[in-house]
């Protein structure tokens, strides 16, 4: 039996014309990160008189002490009612880890708690709550950062780590789209398979559908983990005595003029708090590429 | 005779178990989104007050006032205004046009996409602090001995706002080229196939089937876009800390540097809570007037079984419906 081979259809000038265009456009996006990074990386190793000679070329002698030498000011010194307490980089590190690992967790759980009924039941108020959940995201109005900043103080929430993370469950946003839109495409037959096995409603949802939606759920906490793990407004606002590791870098960066230290000591100052992320990167990157997609707004 | 209490009592069981299970799985959240909305309101009533004698008292519009007036007097808030404008205009004018160019390039594989794509992406997992601060540097640094003709620095005066306005568009490619790529790939492939056997080219393919497919998606970014109108801080407080040039300020940041200032009190609270309600009040009805736009003039799937829809007055349908 012959077997045709499909028909190759062949690229118009115009679609070969576009791809030049988008090909170039995508090729200059990324060397020009390359080269800041290149950059940044090549002036780590070089003395600063090297740097103050020529800032663009390659070290005209690799030096390593620059890493050591930063090494001393990266810890970071807090002035406390108890005294000045330093948090040295590896006590920033498990801030960090925790700050992100934590909040990761809870804002997966969160909306998933609220997307999940939403989505495979039906009791009173449940369009109302989806509605609500598009109309959250279309709000341009939040409470002040003053009012939350006096009502957290009050409620003894500002600046504890427990409190702040009891705080940090959210109910909506664009994550609850997803998860929504996730949990709707699951089939209801398997809960209702388990069901007539005995299952509870509690265990459908845990050992079912969330196993089920596991893909979303990591791709969410990904997202939500590197970002968590840039953030450092957060930390600065609701946790400065817990100083992350991003923390820790703005301000080393900030007071290296009050230190006199050179770029070069500064940037290996910054590449050495980067790099538990560019590992984090390189292992999770096709997790992040898979799935991610965000939903509509339309209800 | 049977006894029908009981059935009707185990059923109704069965559904009052549902009910607990449904209510008590979403509490917890629900009541931190009420705590939120309520401290939403309270930033409504914060508004009208003010310290007067040492004490916080109702003081009328007099907040909304000052923020009126201050739009023309203070530098600060009239440029916040006007580069509020700028970056969202540009933004969309700018950017979703190249987020399209680069997403069609990443969806159709073409060569080096993979690679393309992987770097493109690493500013936004490997640190944005450390970005930030390396694109500082180069601009404190590098930047005077590239551009001698320039009379401020990049970061100095009315610079610096066209460069963190740059900044903020070259680093959104890292999150955009995952976003819309992915979107293109939701596709039906049947529909993409359909219109090339049909003899579009890559204008037609991407206006009448990509367009139309990754509208939802798109149609999202445009209205959050539009939603941080004017609260959206860019990295104005990552490289210049509280002390960003005048010339560079939005309302984002503006509002954020009088509520952190050290010596902010109640009346800072309350004079930001005025500013951020007359955000949402101009910025509320724009967004629902995006919305109804975009759902209004948007495809519409009319019938998602033969995978028909409407896009520009014109229906669509799947080669083999």
């Amino acid at each position: 039996m012959r077997i045709e081979k499909p028909k190759k259809i062949k690229k118009s000038v115009s679609e070969i014309i576009i791809y030049i265009i988008a090909g170039l456009f995508l090729l200059t996006i990324a060397v020009s990160y390359v080269s800041l990074f290149a950059w940044g990386i090549l002036n780590c190793f070089k003395s600063v008189l090297d740097y103050a000679v020529d800032m663009v070329g390659f070290p005209d002698k690799f030096i390593f002490t620059n890493f050591s030498d930063c090494l001393a000011n990266i810890p970071l010194k807090k002035i406390t009612p108890a005294g000045e307490v330093t948090y040295g980089v590896p006590l920033m590190l498990y801030n960090s880890l925790v700050f992100a690992l934590v909040r990761s967790v809870l804002a997966v759980l969160g909306p998933a708690l609220v997307a999940y009924p939403v989505a495979k039941y039906n009791f009173k108020g449940k369009h109302l709550l989806f509605t609500l959940a598009l109309v959250d995201m279309l709000l341009p109005f939040g409470p002040n950062l003053g009012v939350s900043l006096s009502f957290h103080k009050w409620l003894g929430t500002y600046d504890n780590r427990l409190g702040n993370f009891m705080m940090a469950v959210p109910a909506f946003g664009f994550d609850f789209l997803l998860l929504h839109a996730c949990f709707k495409g699951i089939s209801w037959s398997y809960a209702e398979a388990a069901t007539i096995d005995g299952a509870s409603d509690f265990k459908i949802m845990t050992q079912i559908m969330f196993p089920m939606a596991f893909p979303t759920f990591v791709t969410i906490f990904m997202l939500k983990f590197a970002g968590l793990w840039n953030d450092y407004m957060t930390p600065v606002v609701w946790l400065p005595s817990y100083p992350t590791l991003m923390y820790g870098m703005y301000v080393f960066e900030q007071k290296s003029k009050t230190l006199f230290m050179g770029t070069p000591q500064v940037l290996a100052g910054l590449f050495l708090t980067a790099l538990p992320t560019m590992f984090l990167y390189v292992f999770t990157q096709r997790f992040l590429k898979s799935g991610f997609m965000v939903g509509g707004l339309k209800g | 005779m049977k006894d029908n209490t009981k059935k009707i009592s185990a059923f109704q069981k069965k559904t009052f178990k549902k009910y607990i299970f449904v209510y008590v799985l979403m509490a917890y959240p629900l009541i931190l989104w009420i705590i939120s909305q309520c401290l939403t309101v309270s930033t409504v009533f914060y508004a009208f007050r003010s310290v007067v004698d040492g004490e916080l008292k109702w003081v009328g519009l007099q907040n909304f006032v000052k923020a009126i007036k201050n739009l023309s007097s203070d530098p600060m808030m009239s440029y916040s205004f006007k580069n509020a404008m700028l970056m969202f205009w540009g933004s969309m004018v700018i950017s979703m046009p190249l987020y399209m160019l680069g997403a069609y390039y990443v969806y159709k594989k073409a060569f080096g996409a993979k690679v393309l794509q992987f770097v493109i992406m690493s500013p936004m997992i490997i640190s944005g602090m450390l970005t930030i601060l390396l694109f500082k540097r180069f601009c404190d640094d590098v930047a005077p001995m590239w551009l001698p003709g320039l009379t401020e620095g990049l970061l100095e005066g009315r610079n610096a706002f066209f460069t963190t306005w740059f900044y903020s568009i070259w680093i959104s490619f890292a999150t955009n080229i995952l976003v819309y790529p992915n979107a293109m790939n939701a596709i039906d492939p049947e529909l993409v196939e359909s219109a090339k056997l049909d003899g579009a080219n890559a204008l037609q393919e991407f206006w009448h089937v990509l367009l139309p497919g990754i509208y939802p998606t798109l149609s999202t970014f445009v209205i959050t876009g539009f939603t941080t109108l004017f609260t959206n801080q860019g990295a104005l407080f990552t490289i210049f800390m509280y002390k960003a040039p005048a010339e560079s300020y939005n309302f984002g940041y503006y509002i954020f540097t009088q509520v952190m200032d050290p010596n902010a009190g109640p009346a800072q609270y309350a004079y930001t809570s005025a500013i951020s309600m007359m955000i949402a009040a101009v910025t509320f009805p724009v967004v629902m007037l995006v919305k109804n736009l975009l759902e209004n003039y948007g495809p519409t799937e009319e019938d998602k079984g033969t995978r028909k829809f409407r896009w520009m007055g014109k229906e669509y349908a799947n080669r083999e419906a």
